[in-house]
């Protein structure tokens, strides 16, 4: 038992401020917020009305909820031998909190931009039909081959939300498969948002810090990976990784900045000497998540010891195979068979030596990187296009966009931590996917996730949700009784 | 092949989407070798315009002699006596007027033609086929629709060999209303004549009309008080707003009343009647375009509006809805989001392009052509089946 409190401890029980809601802006000189006893120690905040938008957990008597410090265990001795291939699954988890229908002439109450009941009924059906099943599958799966097989996940902080105040079941069942050591998770901005195509870094880096601080509060490890958003992915964003400390970040292996290169190899940004870049094998990560179950697919059925073939004859340092978490048992219902196909993956890799199943620091720790990626211009996973059209290719989202991105100081000259909370889960990237208006096969996809009849509601919703969070910050900042000074807030504390 | 088809309203006397339907189907047929004999009713209110069939060479067209009552929605009530008198002079003259050696099938539209179809197929033994462009239950707007009337359409659809809807809608609507075989129905959607509604690409969206737009019958299927509720809405949060209510029907004085007393008349122009040929030009002077319809088995001129690059919002129980992506949908009866859509609209010239750009190009993918190929389709179905024996006429 520790008898003095360290930096680390502080941290972890700060990463939330009393009302529940994520510190990311801590700054307890704010005198509008809260009064200090003689102590020193941060009192209930002043502004009675503020209600928190996520119900305080009780960290004393759970120790936050979270995990002891876990180490990440090395895969067996043998394993990390030269020429061999790695095997690097990596699993997304997402769930964004959804605008409901807004309509102009009916204010909100406080920051009340939510469907509640759509959210939880699709984090229900998401638990039973993929979280649940499929972490106990792979939890099993480590345990038969003793940590042989391991795969890392990244959870963004607005899904964590949602999972501890409403499925502490499933955040459970990711914390047994923290503390298998066996399984890597990642930083990503908090809330799944764009802010890292803003030119100003600093909200993207307060992100990645408030969700590094919060993995590591859950579950026990301090993230060395990081994935932005969608996989969305610049030379400036590697930069920031690099500021940030990373040993590597992960992205898409498109041909667009590789040429006739091979995603299968570690590379590094242009000018830089790290962070390691890990690029997805879109070819490879789409026959699970997206082309399993197509009817009409030359390769169906897609079973484990084709598959396992295909990877033994792909040649490379590392194939990276990374994919939606929901592939499992919500994209592929379980009657396709996924499954089955994860659960015989493993024997079936291990009829090949020279495969080995990795996480995502382990390839970045044994590989160098053979070739420099100059990326000026922003990639991503989504769509065909794989850049960042998907959220910004009509003028409804570029509108959306910047007017978030103009928010920013008068957000923060407000200083109150329901509206900055409010203002960052507007950021999250899913809002501006659903008013995508893109024909054809993407168009589809951006349907099938969108719970609205059509783009151009989800567009009215997010406007009037903009609207308000705009009308509300200028009359924060506005009833701010004058105290002569104009100076603006000092900075927020840094996280690291 | 030769089609034997009985209508009531055609170019240049139209009042709604049948003759538009029948004008446009035939130009198509004809020009894929389909022949066509026409029957309709002789209008009084011809005005030295010569026969309808001077202005068509495309096809028979055969007039009936017809009481002057029989104008299609002429008059202050929507049937009065005269009305159903005339119309059953006029089945009456057609089944004897009858006249088309080598028609391989029989076609009629809508309930009018009804008796003298089903009296034809029996005495021809051709086979027939029944395009149902409206119900009763449509064009009532829930107000008292006519058991008569329903009892001919219903006699209608069980008579006929096969049934063309003009959505799926509509073909709901029969199969629910009127025990119509869901194999037999086929819907077929109306298009637009692309050239006559040009626009879409070179409207300039950020310029702000202002202006909301109604533009249907002045009846209760059309619901525009309706309309006006909505605009009392929109007013209460954007005062400038300006709507036009364009068209004429029995319930003009019920909407100019309802204007005074909600206190909007300042903001609402009733306009009358548009002529066909200065409607795109009206399209493009407005910000938006509403159909709030109580049902709408199709809705030919939301897709006018949409092809001049007008956003349009239209009813959910409505057919052309049902194919289209790129506008917005309400129920009838919500006129508080429909009058919140309006507001977005006006508010975003961001909504405003996307959606008239996109629905522009929507729109055009209506085509009379299709129209016509899915329509030879169906007469394909029933033409190769072995003819009745034709009975003796009496």
């Amino acid at each position: 038992m520790k008898t003095t409190r360290t930096n680390e401890d502080k941290d972890m029980d700060d990463s939330r401020s009393e009302n529940g809601v994520p510190r990311i802006v801590e700054n307890s000189t704010q005198t509008d917020r809260s009064t200090s006893d003689k102590a020193g120690l941060v009192s209930k905040p002043a502004r009675a009305s503020m209600r928190p938008l996520v119900p305080s957990v009780d960290h004393a008597a759970k120790n936050g909820g979270g995990l002891p410090m876990v180490r990440l265990k090395r895969r067996k001795a043998g394993e990390s031998e030269p020429g061999g291939t790695d095997v690097c699954f990596y699993f997304q988890v997402h769930q964004p909190m959804r605008i409901r229908r807004l309509q102009a002439f009916r204010r909100p109450e406080r920051y009340d931009y939510w469907d509640a009941a759509k959210d939880r009924e699709i984090l229900d059906r998401a638990s039973r039909k993929c979280y649940l099943p499929a972490n106990r599958l792979i939890l099993d799966l480590i345990e038969q081959t003793e940590g042989s097989f391991r795969v890392a996940y990244s959870l963004s902080g607005v899904f964590l939300d949602q999972i501890e105040r409403h499925r502490p079941d499933v955040l459970e069942s990711f914390q047994a498969l923290a503390r298998t050591g066996h399984v890597e998770f990642l930083a990503e901005t908090y809330y799944h948002s764009l802010c890292g195509l803003w030119d100003d870094p600093t909200e993207h880096k307060e992100q990645i810090e408030a969700h590094r601080k919060t993995i590591r509060r859950l579950f026990g490890q301090t993230p060395t990976v990081f994935r932005n958003t969608e996989l969305i992915y610049d030379d400036r964003i590697a930069a920031t990784a690099r500021d940030l400390g990373f040993d590597a970040i992960i992205t898409e292996g498109t041909e667009k900045i590789l040429g006739d290169r091979s995603p299968n190899r570690v590379y590094r940004p242009v000018g830089m000497s790290g962070p390691k870049v890990l690029l997805k094998n879109y070819r490879l990560s789409d026959d699970i998540a997206f082309r399993f179950s197509t009817p009409g697919w030359n390769e169906a059925p897609l079973t484990a010891d084709k598959y396992a073939h295909w990877l033994s004859t792909t040649p490379g340092d590392t194939i990276n195979l990374f994919m939606d978490y929901e592939t499992f048992g919500e994209h592929q219902w379980p009657e396709t068979g996924i499954f089955e196909f994860l659960r015989h993956l493993p024997n079936e890799a291990a009829r090949y030596p020279h495969l080995r199943f990795a996480l995502p620091s382990e390839v970045a720790a044994d590989h160098g990187p053979v070739d420099e990626l100059h990326v000026p211009h922003a990639i991503s996973w989504a769509d065909t296009e794989r850049d960042v059209s998907a959220w910004l290719h009509n003028k409804m989202q570029h509108m959306c966009f910047e007017r978030l991105k103009a928010l920013a100081p008068t957000v923060r000259a407000a200083g109150d931590p329901e509206l900055m909370h409010a203002w960052r889960l507007l950021q999250t990237s899913d809002h501006l996917y659903y008013c995508s208006t893109k024909s054809l096969d993407d168009q589809d996809i951006h349907n099938y996730f969108s719970p609205y009849d059509s783009p151009y509601i989800a567009f009215i919703n997010y406007t009037n949700a903009i609207d308000d969070l705009e009308a509300k910050s200028r009359g924060l900042v506005e009833e701010r009784p004058s105290d002569g000074s104009h100076d603006p807030p000092p900075a927020p504390m840094s996280m690291a | 092949m030769k089609v034997a088809m009985l209508g009531w309203e055609f170019p240049p006397f139209i009042s709604g989407g049948l003759g538009i339907h029948c004008y446009e189907l035939t130009r198509r047929l004809a020009e894929d070798g389909v022949e066509v004999d026409f029957y309709m009713p002789h209008m009084s209110s011809l005005q030295g315009q010569g026969r309808v069939a001077v202005h068509h060479g495309h096809l028979n067209v055969k007039e009936i002699e017809a009481d002057p009552a029989i104008e299609p929605y002429g008059g202050e009530s929507r049937y009065d006596a005269n009305f159903n008198a005339a119309v059953g002079l006029y089945n009456r003259r057609l089944v004897a007027a009858f006249d088309s050696p080598g028609a391989d099938v029989l076609h009629c539209h809508d309930w009018i033609t009804v008796p003298a179809a089903l009296e034809l197929k029996r005495r021809t033994g051709l086979p027939l086929v029944f395009t149902v462009h409206s119900t009763e239950y449509d064009r009532s707007g829930g107000f008292w629709p006519q058991g008569w009337i329903e009892d001919i359409e219903r006699r209608g659809v069980q008579g006929a060999d096969r049934l063309i809807a003009v959505s799926r809608y509509t073909k709901d609507l029969i199969v629910r209303l009127y025990g119509a075989d869901p194999e037999r129905v086929f819907p077929v959607h109306n298009g637009i004549d692309a050239d006559r509604f040009p626009g879409g690409d070179g409207r300039d969206y950020d310029t702000e009309r202002g202006t909301v737009l109604f533009l249907s019958r002045l009846t209760p299927q059309k619901c525009p008080l309706q309309f006006l509720q909505a605009a009392k809405r929109v007013l209460e949060v954007r005062p400038e707003t300006r709507f036009v209510v364009a068209g004429k029907g029995e319930m003009l004085p019920q909407c100019i009343d309802y204007a005074f007393r909600a206190g909007i008349e300042d903001n609402v122009r009733f306009t009358g009647f548009v002529p066909e040929d200065e409607l795109p030009g009206f399209y493009s002077d407005n910000e938006l375009y509403v159909l709030p319809s109580f049902s709408e088995p199709f809705g030919i001129s939301v897709l006018e509006a949409m092809a001049t690059g007008l956003p349009t919002i239209v009813s959910r129980t409505s057919g052309v809805g049902e194919a289209l992506q790129h506008v917005l949908k309400a129920e009838y009866w919500d006129t508080d989001e429909m009058a919140d859509q309006i507001i977005a609209l006006l508010a975003s010239p961001e909504l405003r392009a996307e959606m008239g750009r996109n629905g522009a190009r929507e729109a055009k993918r209506f085509t009379w052509s299709t129209t016509s190929r899915r329509t030879i389709e169906v007469y394909q179905g029933i033409v190769s089946r072995p003819r009745l024996q034709p009975m003796l006429l009496a």
